[in-house]
């Protein structure tokens, strides 16, 4: 019996039961978009490790390459995370179950919603009426809508208000301020993690760099289920 | 154990820091490879701000003037803009414009100028394009960053043949390369912004150097009112280790122009 695989993917052995899995191009450009992205605060980190081992320093000088090795290994451990999410979505079915979509994206907005008193940013939350009921991961969808809200903040710059529009089947965030910041690795790690998170649950991701939009539906249900998840408009 | 964990890398010619002079910054200051700084430009262009500032604080501490820009079509308009720097230091995955475009773009206009791509593309065919491209030398990360350091006095000492390592002037002696200076036998002990002072005066020697011409050679900073100031405190830490009492005065200030280097 043979198998169609999609183009452009390899086949990873499985020691256990000697099946292998195939590892989609996609999937493999992001995972190298992640290591790329971890070679910046490694880079910081050896950096600031070799500096503590000179002989002539102060206290206040060893304070902030302390610091700053705690600050890097944190982004280590985030980016690891979102590494092992991207590989766990890609390695498991989401298990979708019909939701109240308001309900379910409500509760991810709380911590969001008004003034970001760290990075002077304004998020504005209006909700469509209609809320619809949809088929969704509910796990899933919280961790690809902390993502990318995250991220949306991570591009924002002081002073710029977020609009993020509460759709009935999905979320649109929008930063019509927010030009000319282009994407780095981290981020297009992130936005691979809320693409794969929407898409594996037949949702759609759509993302417009400048200036900023993200904007994700889930199915309805009750709907039939055609639609593939679209690309990012970088 | 790495390149950067050796700790004979650090180990000869400590540069002794001065505490009395303000806003210095010594993260490496005993690192020797580092000590023929003086007050060369260096242009940063990465993306991760972290990162590039990171860069731009070890560089401006061994006394590099260091200007940071996190995307390339920005980059490219500084360049172009006739901006002078002495070396370019470019991460490849840019926002707007990637490393290797800026550099094709850049090496019409720019022939000489030194560029040193830092990537975490491993692949060795990444960084044979980026050499094919134009570039001078590329480092992976995360590298070391004394070796970064090394690299970067490599490039510049390829671009600064006019420099000599020595100059004199009475019995003054600047060995550059060691960034060692004498005074008839003694050694003077000089923070690498002093040296740097030092180095443009003994460029010039005989000639007045204006407090402008300091501070954009070695801050590399627009004159102000306020910022000559700055230049004024730093001569004066200058002279005093350069001119003991009893000494003939090597250091002139010239009024309303700025500071000259002469034997009386």
């Amino acid at each position: 019996m043979s198998c169609a695989l999609p183009e452009k993917t390899l086949v990873l052995p499985l020691p256990r039961d000697g099946a292998g899995i195939a590892v989609p191009a996609a999937l493999l450009a992001q995972l190298a978009d992640g290591l790329h992205a971890m070679a910046q605060p490694l880079t910081i980190l050896r950096g600031a490790i070799g500096a503590m081992q000179l002989a002539e320093r102060g206290a206040s000088e060893d304070r902030r390459y302390v610091d700053m090795s705690a600050d890097q290994i944190g982004r280590l451990c985030d980016l690891l995370a979102n590494l092992r999410s991207l590989l766990d979505v890609a390695q498991s079915e989401a298990v979708c179950s019909p939701q109240d979509w308001h309900d379910l994206v409500g509760g991810v907005l709380e911590g969001y919603e008004g003034d970001l008193p760290t990075s002077g940013v304004r998020m504005v939350v209006t909700h469509l009426n209609d809320s619809m009921r949809v088929l969704a991961d509910a796990a899933r969808t919280e961790q690809a809508m902390r993502a990318a809200l995250d991220m949306a903040q991570a591009l924002a710059s002081h002073g710029d208000e977020i609009r993020c529009r509460v759709l009935p089947d999905g979320l649109e965030l929008r930063n019509e301020h927010g030009r000319g910041k282009g994407l780095n690795s981290s981020e297009r790690l992130v936005l691979s993690l809320v693409e794969a998170a929407i898409c594996s649950q037949q949702g759609t991701c759509r993302f417009i760099e400048d200036p900023f939009c993200l904007s994700v539906t889930l199915p309805r249900q009750g709907s039939n289920i055609t639609s593939d998840c679209l690309e990012a408009v970088v | 154990m790495s390149g950067m964990d050796d700790p004979q890398l650090y180990a000869s010619e400590p540069v002794t820091v001065d505490s009395s002079s303000p806003n210095q910054t010594n993260s490496l200051a005993s690192v020797s490879v580092i000590n023929r700084s003086a007050a060369r430009r260096i242009l940063i262009v990465e993306d991760d701000v972290s990162l590039a500032g990171f860069l731009g604080g070890e560089l401006e501490a061994q006394g590099f003037a260091v200007e940071q820009i996190h995307d390339g079509e920005e980059a490219l308009r500084i360049l172009e803009a006739k901006r002078r720097f002495d070396l370019l230091l470019l991460d490849l995955n840019l926002p707007k414009l990637d490393g290797i475009s800026l550099i094709q773009r850049l090496r019409p206009t720019q022939p000489r100028l030194p560029v040193l791509v830092l990537t975490a593309r491993s692949r060795v065919e990444d960084k044979v394009k980026a050499l094919e491209s134009g570039a001078d030398d590329c480092l992976t990360k995360p590298f070391s960053l004394i070796e970064l350091l090394a690299r970067v006095q490599a490039l510049l000492r390829r671009n600064s043949g006019v420099v000599p390592n020595c100059s004199t002037v009475g019995d003054l002696i600047m060995y550059r390369d060691q960034r060692r200076v004498e005074r008839n036998g003694r050694r003077i002990e000089l923070t690498p912004r002093e040296f740097a002072i030092l180095d443009v005066m003994m460029r010039n020697v005989g000639r007045p150097v204006s407090r402008a011409t300091l501070l954009e050679e070695v801050w590399n900073i627009a004159p102000s009112e306020s910022a000559t100031n700055i230049v004024d405190v730093y001569m004066k830490y200058v002279r005093d280790k350069v001119d003991l009492p009893g000494e003939p005065r090597l250091t002139h200030t010239v009024r309303g122009v700025g500071y000259e280097l002469r034997v009386a």
